[in-house]
C-alpha cells in the first residue's frame, strides 16, 4: 500500500477517527494495531518476525542495562547487554540487506581478475519495509540508554509501537525514543489546528511526489541506464532532474507521514531543511536527511572519535607514525594538520556508514557516502584557496552573487555524486558520466523526454516549490497562512487540493508515485 | 471542536465536495456520449415519451428530432459505443429517475455478440458509468459491471482518478457547460453519419433457422424482460439494421421468439426494407450503422410502429429546442444529399 495510494488514506482517515473516539489510555494500542496492520499490508506476515525480534532484542537489552546497576562490573555487564542489542539488530540488517553486497563482491572481484573460480549465486530475501529506518532507531534506543540520555521501557509492547510506528516506518525520519516515546504512549486530545495543519502537509506532501517527482521521473528513468542514447546535455539534464526527483520524492513522503502523524497529535523531528540553499556540500548534508546526519554523527562519528585510538591518533600524528612510511607520516605532522587528519579519517567511516546504510551496493558506498566525504575534505582542507576566490565579491551584489553560485555549485556537485545514486552499478555510473562529455550532440535530446502540457506543469510547479521553500526560511508558512482572512485561506487550500487532484500523475497507467526511499 | 469549527469545517468539505463533483463532470473524456447523457439530464423532468437503449446503432438510426418534427413525439436515444448489456438495466432505472416514459425501445444488437469480449472492456463500460451522474444508481450499474473482473474499482466510483489528466477541458466552454452534467444535446442522442458504405453484398436479411445467443446473454436478456414487465412500462425489443450474417439472423431470431412469447413487442428492422424503402446502397455509412437518410428511414418506420401498437399521444405544446432538434436533422439531411451528389459523382468518373 502506497503512502499516495487511496487505499493509505482511507486507512488514515478511519485510523484517525477511532484514535480520538477510543479513550486515551487505549490510543497507543490503536496505534500499534494500525501499525501491524499496515506493515502486514505491505507483505508477507512472516517478515512481521524482523521488527518483533529486532525489538525484543532491543527490550531485553534495555531491561538488562537498566538492571546492571552501578560499579565497574555493572559497566561491563551494562556493556555486553548494549552489544547484546546493537548486534542483534545489526544481525537481521545484514542478513537482509548486506548479504548479498558480499556476494556481488566477491563476484566483481573474481571477474575483475579473472580468477578461475566459480561466481557464487545472488541470495533472494525478502525485506521488511523500512528495516533500515526501524533498525537504526531501535539501535539508537539501546544506545541512548547506554549513554545514560534515557531509560528503558518497560513494556515490550510501547516499544513495538516505537519501532513500528506506521506513519515513521514507510520512509522515515529515524526516530529517537528520547524525542518521540513520550508523545507516541500519552494519547491526545483532538486539536483542530493540529489536524488542519497535518491534513495541509500531506496534500503538499503529495503535490511533491504526484505532481513534480513523477514528472522528473519521466525525465529521468528513460536516460539512466541508456546513458549511449542520449546526447551529453540531455545526460547532465537528467542527473540534475534526479537531484530534484529524489528531494521532491523523498521530502514529499516526509511530508506526507509528518502529516499524517500530526494529524495524530505526534510531532516527528524535520528530515529536511530547504537543502539547496546549502553553500557547501556539509552544509547540505545538515539540511537533507537531517535525522540520519543527527543518528551517524551522535552514535558513529562522536563515540568514535572518543575512542582511545582515535583520541590518541593526533599525537601519534604529530610524532610520526612510523619510519617505513612516506612524507610527513614518518616525520610527523603539525598539531593542526594532525588533528585535521584524525577528524576526516573519522569522518571517512561516517561516510562509509551513511553510504552502507544506503545499501549493500558499491554504487551507494561511492554515491551517497564517499564522493560526499571526498567534497567536504576539498571544501575544509582547501579553504585558504577558496577564501582568496571568494574576496572579489563584495557589496550586495556581489555578495548575493557569490551566494547564488555556492548554492549552484553544491547543486552540481550533488548532482554528480547522485549519478551513482540512480545507476545500476557503480561502473553505470562511471559510464554515464563518461558519456556526459563524450556523447557530445550525439544522440536524443530533451525534447523526446518531456514536452508541451507536462514541461508547462513541471515549470509552474517547481517555480511554486521554490517559493514556498524560500518562504519557508522566512516563516512558518502553515502559520502564515493561518493568519490569513477565511477566504484566502480557504482559496489557498482549494488550490493546493486541485492542484494535486488535477495534475498529479497517478491512477489507471502510472506508477510512478512509488518512493525511492521505501527501498531502504 | 466547537461549534463554529464544526459548522465551517461542514461548509468547507461541501464546497470541496461541490467543486470535485463538478471538475470531475468537466474533465471527464469531451464527445458524443458525453454529450448525449449530459443532453438527457437537461431534459425537464417527465417529458421523454419514448427512451431508446443500446449501442452505437441506435444513436446512427434513431433521430429524436425528426420523430418530434413529424410526428409530434419527444424521444431520446440514449445509447453508447457497444452498450454492454448488463449495463442496459441500470441505465432504464437511472432514466426512469428522470423520466417517465410510455415506450421503452431496446436495441439487442449487443445481444448477438458474445458478452466476454465486452466484460473485459473497460472502455465501453465506462462509456455508461462515467457518463452517469454521481448517484446510487451508478454505484450500482458499476457493481454490476465490474462483478467478477480485476477493474480497479475505485477508480470506476470516482472516475476523476482515470480522467484528472484532462486539464484542457477546464478551458473549454462547451465542458465548462457540463459542470453540472446538465447541458442540452441539441440532436437529442441522434449521432448523424454520413459516409456511404455501398456495398452490394448488404441486402435484405433472409428467413433462417434460429441459433441460439451466448447462454450468459440469455440469462441477462431474460433478467432483462422480467425487469421491465415488472416496471409495467410498454417495452419493445428492436433488432437495428445490420450487415446480413447467417449467424446474427438467427440469433435474431431467437431473440425475437424470447421476446415475444413474453408478451413483449419486437421489430426486426431488417425484415422490413421494402416498407421502410430502405436502399442499402445509399442508407448505410459502413458496415453495422446507418447513415442520415439510414436514420431518417429507420426513426420514420419504427414511430408509425409505436404510434400503431402504443397509446403514444402527439405532444401540442411548441418546444423551441425540439424544433430546433427538427431544424438540425433536416440540415444533415440537405447535407448527405449533397454528398451523395459528389459521392456518386466520384464513384461514376
Amino acid at each position: 500500500m502506497g503512502i499516495t495510494s487511496l487505499y493509505y488514506f482511507c486507512l488514515l482517515a478511519v485510523g484517525i477517527s477511532i484514535y480520538y473516539i477510543i479513550p486515551k489510555k487505549c490510543r497507543w494500542v490503536w496505534i500499534l494495531v494500525l501499525s501491524v496492520g499496515y506493515f502486514l499490508t505491505t507483505g508477507s506476515a512472516l517478515l512481521l518476525l524482523f521488527p518483533v525480534l529486532q525489538t525484543g532484542a532491543a527490550y531485553l537489552s534495555g531491561i538488562g542495562m537498566d538492571k546492571a546497576g552501578d560499579g565497574e562490573e555493572a559497566q561491563n555487564s551494562k556493556k555486553g547487554w548494549m552489544l547484546t542489542g546493537v548486534t542483534g539488530n545489526l544481525i537481521c540488517l545484514v542478513i537482509c540487506k548486506y548479504l548479498n553486497f558480499g556476494l556481488y563482491t566477491y563476484n566483481g572481484f573474481i571477474d575483475l581478475f579473472n580468477i578461475d573460480a566459480q561466481p557464487l549465486d545472488i541470495i533472494r530475501i525478502a525485506v521488511p519495509i523500512g528495516m533500515s529506518f526501524y533498525t537504526l532507531s531501535l539501535i539508537g534506543y539501546v544506545l541512548d540508554i547506554y549513554y545514560g540520555g534515557i531509560e528503558a521501557e518497560r513494556d515490550p509492547l510501547r516499544l513495538l509501537t516505537y519501532s513500528m510506528y506506521f506513519p515513521a516506518i514507510v520512509s522515515g525520519p529515524i526516530l529517537r525514543y528520547g524525542d518521540i516515546g513520550k508523545s507516541l504512549f500519552e494519547g491526545h486530545s483532538y486539536d483542530h489546528k493540529q489536524i488542519t495543519f497535518g491534513l495541509q502537509r500531506i496534500f503538499w506532501g503529495c503535490f511533491k511526489v504526484l505532481v513534480i517527482s513523477s514528472r522528473l521521473n519521466g525525465i529521468t528513468a528513460p536516460v539512466f541506464g541508456n546513458s549511449g542514447e542520449y546526447s551529453s546535455l540531455t545526460l547532465m539534464l537528467a542527473a540534475l532532474a534526479f537531484v530534484m526527483e529524489l528531494y521532491t520524492n523523498f521530502s514529499g513522503s516526509i511530508d506526507i507521514i509528518m502529516g499524517a502523524s500530526e494529524c495524530l497529535g505526534i510531532k516527528l523531528p524535520e528530515n529536511f531543511n530547504s537543502p539547496f540553499l546549502s553553500k557547501s556540500v556539509q552544509e547540505f548534508w545538515r539540511r537533507w536527511h537531517i535525522t540520519l546526519g543527527d543518528w551517524v554523527k551522535v552514535f558513529i562519528f562522536y563515540p568514535l572519535l572518543r575512542t582511545e585510538y582515535f583520541r590518541e591518533l593526533p599525537a601519534r600524528l604529530k610524532k610520526g607514525l612510523s619510519d617505513k612510511l612516506p612524507g610527513r607520516l614518518s616525520t610527523g605532522f603539525s598539531k593542526k594538520t594532525a588533528k585535521t587528519v584524525t577528524t576526516f579519517t573519522a569522518m571517512f567511516i561516517l561516510w562509509l556508514s551513511v553510504g552502507l546504510w544506503h545499501g549493500g551496493s558499491w554504487k551507494y558506498l561511492v554515491g551517497s557516502g564517499i564522493l560526499h566525504w571526498f567534497y567536504i575534505l576539498l571544501e575544509e582542507t582547501g579553504e585558504p584557496l577558496w577564501s582568496k576566490l571568494r574576496a572579489p565579491f563584495k557589496g550586495r551584489v556581489g555578495a548575493f552573487v557569490l551566494r547564488v553560485w555556492q548554492s549552484v555549485r553544491t547543486y552540481l556537485l550533488i548532482s554528480i555524486a547522485f549519478v551513482f545514486f540512480n545507476s545500476g552499478s557503480l561502473r553505470a555510473g562511471f559510464s554515464m558520466l563518461a558519456d556526459m562529455i563524450a556523447n557530445g550532440s550525439e544522440g536524443m535530446n530533451a525534447s523526446a523526454l518531456i514536452a508541451g502540457k507536462d514541461a508547462v506543469i513541471l515549470i509552474f510547479s517547481l517555480l511554486i516549490l521554490s517559493a514556498v521553500d524560500l518562504a519557508h526560511t522566512l516563516t512558518d508558512v502553515r502559520e502564515w497562512i493561518a493568519a490569513r482572512p477565511l477566504p484566502v485561506r480557504w482559496i489557498i487550500y482549494y488550490a493546493l487540493i486541485f492542484m494535486v487532484i488535477l495534475l498529479g500523475n497517478y491512477g489507471p497507467g502510472y506508477d510512478a508515485a512509488e518512493f525511492i526511499y521505501r527501498g531502504f | 471542536m466547537n461549534r463554529r469549527t464544526f459548522l465551517r469545517s461542514v461548509v468547507f468539505l461541501s464546497i470541496l465536495a461541490l467543486l470535485l463533483t463538478m471538475v470531475s463532470y468537466i474533465v471527464r473524456t469531451n464527445g458524443s456520449v458525453k454529450n448525449r447523457f449530459a443532453g438527457f439530464y437537461a431534459e425537464p423532468k417527465d417529458s421523454i415519451q419514448v427512451m431508446f437503449f443500446g449501442s452505437s446503432c441506435v444513436s446512427r438510426s434513431i433521430a429524436p428530432g425528426y420523430i418530434w418534427g413529424e410526428y409530434g413525439i419527444k424521444s431520446y436515444a440514449l445509447s453508447s459505443n457497444s452498450q454492454r448489456t448488463m449495463a442496459i438495466k441500470p441505465l432504464i432505472e437511472e432514466a426512469l429517475k428522470y423520466q417517465s416514459p410510455e415506450v421503452l425501445v431496446i436495441d439487442t444488437r449487443v445481444f448477438l455478440y458474445d458478452d466476454a469480449p465486452l466484460l473485459e472492456d473497460e472502455a465501453h463500460m465506462r462509456e455508461v458509468t462515467d457518463n452517469m451522474v454521481y448517484s446510487v444508481n451508478r454505484i450500482k450499474a458499476i457493481n454490476r459491471l465490474t462483478e467478477g473482473t480485476d477493474i480497479d474499482k475505485p477508480a470506476m466510483y470516482m472516475d476523476i482518478i482515470k480522467y484528472h489528466s484532462n486539464i484542457g477541458m477546464l478551458f473549454e466552454a462547451s465542458e465548462l457547460k457540463k459542470a453540472f452534467y446538465r447541458s442540452k444535446d441539441p440532436e437529442k442522442g441522434f449521432e448523424p453519419e454520413d459516409d456511404y458504405f455501398h456495398n452490394n453484398a448488404y441486402d435484405q436479411w433472409g428467413k433462417v433457422n434460429t441459433i441460439p445467443i451466448n447462454p450468459r446473454q440469455e440469462e441477462i436478456l431474460r433478467e432483462l424482460i422480467a425487469f421491465v414487465k415488472s416496471m409495467d412500462i410498454d417495452t419493445v425489443f428492436l433488432t437495428s439494421v445490420t450487415l446480413p450474417e447467417e449467424e446474427f439472423e438467427g440469433k435474431a431470431a431467437y431473440i425475437g421468439d424470447i421476446v415475444q412469447k413474453e408478451g413483449l413487442g419486437y421489430v426486426n428492422l431488417n425484415e422490413h426494407y421494402e416498407e421502410m424503402e430502405f436502399d442499402c446502397m445509399t442508407d448505410v455509412s459502413d458496415g453495422v450503422h446507418c447513415n442520415t437518410f439510414g436514420a431518417y428511414k429507420c426513426s420514420d418506420y419504427l414511430t408509425r410502429y409505436l404510434i400503431d401498437n402504443y397509446d403514444l399521444k402527439k405532444e401540442t405544446e411548441d418546444s423551441e429546442d425540439w424544433d430546433e432538434a427538427y431544424e438540425l436533422f433536416m440540415k444533415h439531411m440537405k447535407d448527405s444529399e449533397d454528398n451523395l451528389e459528389v459521392f456518386c459523382k466520384e464513384r461514376d468518373s
